[in-house]
């Protein structure tokens, strides 16, 4: 029982680590222009199929395509930011929403029309055999999912509050017209903020398609979502929070297919995020904002 | 301004309706398709529908029937009930269509079975293996066998070839195939005095097995029962293999689409699956098929899907050939007393006009070519 | 012609006359089973776009989850039309009514479930709340035995015919309109404009907040139970999120608040993918395209909050002058007298105070407003005035102390309640119902004294009609004291900054309010406004009788006007008198310079 506990925790630890680099990706973007970037996952697909591609089909070495893959998915969200959202800014906001929804069918129905709807398979990269501690397995795939989302979020915590550049990302997150007066570029500062969560979307895409070897168009809705959940769950905006979130819901995932249902899993884990938010209505770490009277 | 607006939308609206307007027959027999084209099962509509137009291609250079081509109109359903009705009614209404071949996932089919019964057209599916498809409605067949046939196939074959006592099933929650299978296996194994020590959900579009995976392990089955498509069935061995879950494994013939979706080919060798259409056939038409196919789309048929659906054309435009009419209910008589060999087996209906077939049940070697096991008749 | 008698003439001749033609046509064969079965599909999207426009459009709320109101309300009606069906013998036809009504109910039971979150959360947090419970309802359909489980429903009579799904969607429609029309529309639209503002206008958000939600479940219920006797075929699969999101785009597509762009973006998102079929490959891809694009182009969706008329079509087809009638007197919304005791004060409050964690904001606060009397709260920055209105006004529920309004205490009561009871104030920053009209605004204030129901306004009742017009014309009345009857029909956002200021005051007198709060009034004007607002401010004691008390530095304005003036500092009165008392007080003198020129955070701010 107590080991079917650990391995329940670990396996969950694996999963809630990827939710939550693909969180990290939604919430810095929410956090700067109050976006639900529902094309995130798809991001996230783009840099699959590129490093999968490039594995495969040119026998690229992972190192080379991971980094490849990173600049495909920086390129792709820089553009879409540019063409899509930017010219939305001072839209409602769900007009960037449903726009970000229309770029996601975009992608996905793109990569459906060149790709067709075949999964592929993902290659083997790490020939390593699991961690073996007394009878519990832990495989190389989480521990690297695990350590690489911890160490990518302190050096991002440590970007956004000591760089010069993290520093304008959180005027600009404050207040758009201010930080423009204090001679913050806004455009740059969005693009960068951009650019960045898709670099996590390419590696989250790399550790994603090594845990779950399969790439297909409709790939990225799945996680998509449930970071974007994890994200609200830890309170959007927030970066500990999305880590937080990330790791709760992939623990909490786990631990109810393990103990409580997997018939009902998904509406426990909705249940738990539903009671959450009515008792912390901004997420675990996001502050309360009440309205000014 | 808003006047204007209004008159542009229903500017829009008359030539909609405009373009609607439905074509002028021709001297050709019109058959409709439909199937799921895009969307996330479209290999499944396209695996369907490559067999059934190799059939009407080779048919129709064979002088198609009576000297009349044979044309195949398809309709795209996405796998959605409404939608499909759209496309039924669309195909009979505006295409004048003679008969349906379609559509391929379970619950799509039921709506445009649902509409076709009402029509009285005849109706082939290749794909929906849910037994209650066809119950009432007497112009609706299939050519593929049925989820209770494969459940207690299976629950046999684990018994006979592996001797297996103590089962593991894991199966998608909310998807009408795999819990079809999966509550006729659990009957059948029940039946047989087996034991199902584990019984594991998983949700559509899920990635991660490992939670259930680890309860299956600790509960220590010999043999797992993975009703699923390919697709996750890849993902299901891979993490079985990560947590060291080391057992044989069967499916249904969901599993045939497998081995474009793994990586490890060798995690095969420990997957048993039934199927409708085995390539290792001596038959002639196996092979003439299968030729035909290559020759066609450059590939090896994907998924079997493709040996149905060329069975159902064959056997709905033999129904037409011998009524010598396309009359709905003419047809519908041929159909019901047609014995065709196709390749993937003799067929003929039974009073619930389900064919009368024997499955394969195979497995892969370590490239993942497939390997014949045994047949299991009904 | 009226206006009103014109429109019901036009739309309803509209109404029947679609209907004829489309019925003949149908009859003809030229519009055969597919494009019928086009049309049932079309009007069942519209029901669910439209219901979907009263949470997000009207209520401003976005909601993710609205296909699980449709599936609730799909399997419902199956279910019990299989069940008359199958133990009572009744044709299936004469159980649907029964099976739709018992749909649209469950929905709403499901919409009054997700309302409650509504109140406590809103934006990104409700609208994934309601995604969750979108998710919560398919996950339970899966796994429910009457439900069918995986496989769903099948062979659920087929019973849904054109002419039903035409003339239930035309009837919630009109209910949409008309309900959008009465003062409870009005009420749901100035939650979406400014919740704040909507509650110290006297309107319950609570209330209306469920309300717009377990309505607009009904409907999709509704819709649902056409559904699933059209297709005859059920799977909670077809309910999820993606077909969630399908109507939010038809919503915002068709434009947020405008029920005919709804309508219209239902119809031609529903015909599109028909007409794409020979383009099977790309309709998905050209949908995409096509919805950033609008978004791009046409952000406000294709009617922006703007309603097609019928009525205006009319008119700009055929120049017609106008007959006058007479008409039924209309009902002036009644005006409650207050009580008032001469010697009494109107307003008292004993030993107010409030703390937030460790700050005391405001202690010992003793406020007497007498009948007519203008007086002043002052203070430097952070003294705590503000804070004083949001106790007065029930936004903060104070620490300790007793507030009375004309004897009775209101302490405990929610803002709507105590503006019912005749406390109404303006805001430091103006919040107004920006995109609603002058006129609308000051008509969205009379809500708490109109008696009318839902029912009444949707059906356009005699009651609605006397009382709206009643309110029609206090409201011009009220305009006309201010000098602003000519600005009735503009937007709010687009009056010049001190009308703005004027018209929140407007809106605030049209509660009828014993005692008037008014939040630095001068603020931002210049002193050719400022000299007229002080007329404005006695010109409202004497003609609407009641108490005001203002928070304000323009110290000529209030050395002016006020008769008597509070002073604060630190959350405490520290002085009170006549202004020429004031003026010399040692310890005010010493608040506003400051001994030690210190400043500190503003407590309340």
């Amino acid at each position: 029982m107590l080991l079917l506990l650990v391995n329940q925790i670990i396996n969950g630890l694996g999963t809630g680590a990827i939710y939550a680099l693909i969180a990290l990706g939604y919430t810095m973007v929410y956090g700067i222009v109050r976006l639900i970037n529902f094309a995130h996952g798809d991001i996230l697909m783009v840099g699959s199929y590129t490093s999968v591609l490039l594995m495969v089909n040119l026998g690229v070495p992972f190192p080379v395509a991971l980094v490849a893959s990173m600049l495909v998915c920086v390129v792709f969200g820089v553009v879409i930011e540019r063409v899509a959202y930017k010219p939305l800014r001072g839209a409602p906001r769900i007009c960037s929403l449903i726009t970000a929804i229309g770029v996601s069918y975009l992608l996905q129905n793109s990569a459906q029309l060149i790709y067709s709807a075949n999964p592929r398979p993902v290659p083997t990269v790490f020939q390593v055999a699991p961690l073996a501690i007394g009878k519990l397995n832990i495989s190389f795939v989480t521990l690297i999912t695990v350590a690489v989302a911890i160490t990518l979020m302190i050096l991002l915590t440590l970007f956004v509050q000591k760089s010069r550049m993290g520093k304008a990302m959180r005027a600009v997150s404050e207040d758009q017209g201010a930080a423009q007066l204090m001679g913050i570029n806004v455009n740059v500062t969005i693009s960068v903020t951009f650019a960045i969560g898709c670099a996590l979307a390419g590696v989250g895409a790399f550790l994603y398609s090594m845990a779950y070897p399969l790439v297909f168009p409709t790939m990225g809705s799945m996680p998509g979502l449930k970071a974007f959940i994890a994200a609200v769950l830890g309170g959007i905006g927030v970066m500990p929070g999305a880590m937080l979130g990330g790791f709760i819901m992939g623990v909490a995932e786990s631990l109810t297919k393990g103990f409580i249902s997997t018939q009902l899993s998904d509406a426990v884990v909705y249940g738990i995020l539903i009671v959450v938010l009515l008792v912390k209505p901004s997420g675990l770490l996001g502050s309360a904002v009440g309205e000014k009277v | 301004m808003k006047t204007n607006k209004f008159i542009a939308a229903m500017l829009v609206l008359v030539m909609a309706v405009g373009l609607l307007i439905p074509a002028l027959a021709e001297d050709t027999i019109k058959i409709g398709g439909i199937g799921c084209l895009t969307g996330a099962y479209a290999m499944y509509g396209e695996g369907v529908r490559n067999g059934i137009d190799l059939y009407i291609q080779e048919l129709n250079a064979a002088g198609g029937i009576d000297g009349k081509q044979v044309e195949v109109i398809w309709e795209d359903d996405e796998g959605d009930p409404a939608k499909a009705t759209n496309a039924f009614n669309k195909l009979v209404q505006n295409d004048g269509v003679v008969a349906i071949l379609g559509s391929v996932l379970t619950a799509a089919t039921d709506s445009v079975a649902e509409f076709a019964a009402e029509e009285g057209i005849p109706m082939i599916t290749a794909s929906a293996t849910a037994y209650h498809i066809t119950t009432d409605r007497p112009n609706v067949f299939r050519t593929c066998f049925l989820d209770p046939f494969q459940g207690v196939s299976m629950a046999n074959f684990a018994k006979e070839e592996f001797g297996a006592t103590k089962l593991a099933v894991l199966y998608e929650n909310g998807n009408e195939y795999s819990t079809g299978l999966k509550d006729t296996f659990v009957a059948q194994a029940e039946k047989n005095g087996q034991t199902i020590v584990g019984l594991e959900a998983t949700v559509k579009d899920e990635m991660d097995f490992k939670a259930q995976l680890t309860k299956i392990k600790d509960a220590a089955p010999e043999v797992v029962f993975l009703p699923y498509y390919g697709r996750e069935a890849a993902l299901i061995l891979t993490q079985a293999k990560e947590l060291g879950l080391d057992v044989k494994f069967i499916g249904g013939d969901g599993i045939s689409d497998i081995v474009g979706a793994i990586g490890d080919k060798s995690l095969l060798t420990n997957m048993y699956y039934s199927d409708h259409f085995t390539n290792s056939a001596d038959s002639e038409m196996v092979k003439a098929f299968l030729s035909g196919y290559q020759a066609k789309y450059g590939e090896m048929p994907k998924i079997s899907f493709s040996a149905t659906g060329y069975d159902a054309a064959l056997v709905l435009t033999n129904a037409i050939k011998s009524a010598g009419t396309t009359d709905y209910a003419a047809v519908v008589d041929a159909i019901k007393s047609s014995q065709v060999e196709g390749v993937s087996g003799v067929i003929t209906f039974d009073d619930h006009n389900d064919p009368i077939k024997s499955a394969f049940i195979l497995t892969f070697d370590e490239t993942g070519s497939q390997v014949f096991v045994k047949q299991q008749n009904p | 012609m009226t206006r009103k008698f014109k429109s019901y003439v036009l739309n309803l001749s509209a109404i029947v006359l679609i209907f004829l033609i489309l019925s003949a046509l149908m009859n003809a064969n030229v519009i055969n089973k597919y494009y019928t079965g086009v049309l049932i599909l079309v009007g069942i999207n519209v029901i669910m776009t439209v219901s979907l426009n009263l949470t997000t459009g009207f209520l401003g709320e976005l909601a993710l989850g609205h296909a699980g109101f449709m599936s609730v309300g799909a399997f419902t009606a199956g279910i019990i039309t299989k069940a008359i069906v199958a133990n009572w013998g009744w044709e299936s036809t004469a159980a649907l009514p029964l099976a739709l009504l018992a749909g649209g109910f469950l929905a709403a039971v499901m919409g009054l479930l997700i309302g409650i979150p509504a109140l406590r959360l809103k934006g990104d947090y409700l609208a994934i709340i309601t995604l969750g419970f979108g998710e919560i309802i398919r996950v339970m359909i899966q796994n429910l035995e009457i439900t069918g489980g995986a496989s769903g429903i099948s062979r659920i009579p087929r019973v849904n015919t054109f002419p039903v799904t035409y003339f239930i969607m035309v009837a919630i429609v009109i209910v949409m309109f008309t309900l959008g029309r009465s003062r409870h529309g009005r009420a749901i639209l100035s939650i979406r404009e400014n919740a704040v503002a909507a509650e110290a206008t006297g309107i319950s958000t609570t209330y209306y907040k469920i309300f717009a939600f377990t309505l607009a479940a009904f409907f999709a219920g509704i819709a649902g139970g056409l559904y699933a006797h059209y297709v005859s075929r059920l799977s909670a699969a077809a309910f999820d999120f993606n077909k969630s999101i399908e109507y939010l785009v038809m919503v915002v597509l068709g434009g947020m608040g405008s029920i005919t762009g709804s309508i219209i973006s239902a119809t031609v998102l529903t015909l599109l993918p028909e007409l794409l079929r020979e383009f099977a490959d790309y309709r998905l891809l050209l949908y995409s395209v096509l919805l950033i694009l609008m978004m791009l182009f046409r952000p406000a969706g294709l009617m922006g909050t703007g309603e097609f008329s019928l009525v205006a079509l009319w008119d700009a087809i055929v120049k017609k002058i106008g007959f006058k009638k007479k008409e039924k007197l209309p009902l002036l919304p009644n005006i409650p007298r207050y009580d008032v005791n001469e010697d009494a004060p109107v307003l008292e409050t004993q030993g107010l105070g409030i703390r937030f964690g460790g700050l005391t904001a405001a202690q010992d606060v003793n406020i007497t407003l007498r009948d007519n009397e203008i007086v002043g709260l002052i203070g430097p920055n952070g003294a705590g005035k503000t804070t004083i209105f949001n106790l007065l006004t029930g936004v903060y529920q104070p620490t300790w102390g007793q507030i009375e309004l004309l004897g009775q205490s209101i302490g405990g009561k929610k803002t709507y309640e105590i503006v019912t009871a005749g406390i109404a104030r303006t805001f430091q920053n103006i919040r107004l119902f920006k995109s609603m009209t002058v006129l609308e605004n000051i008509k969205v204030a009379f809500h708490s004294r109109m008696r009318y129901s839902a029912a009444s306004g949707i059906f356009r009742l005699p009651g609605y009609a006397r009382e709206e017009r009643g309110i029609e014309i206090r409201a011009r009345e009220l305009l006309r004291v201010f000098h602003m009857e000519d600005t009735a029909d503009l937007p709010a956002d687009g009056l010049p900054y001190g009308q703005q200021r004027k018209l929140e005051i407007c809106r605030a007198l049209a509660t009828n309010p014993k005692v008037l709060l008014l939040d630095e009034p001068a603020a931002g004007m210049n002193p050719i406004e400022t000299k007229e607002l002080m007329e404005t401010i006695r010109l409202i004691r004497d003609q609407f009788s009641v108490a005001v008390l203002l928070i304000e530095h323009d110290m000529k304005l209030v050395m002016g006007i006020c008769e008597r003036i509070y002073v604060l500092n630190y959350g405490s009165i520290i002085a009170e008198g006549t202004p020429a008392q004031i003026g010399k007080n040692p310890k005010v003198i010493a608040a506003y310079l400051g001994k030690s020129q210190e400043k500190e955070a503003d407590a309340n701010a």
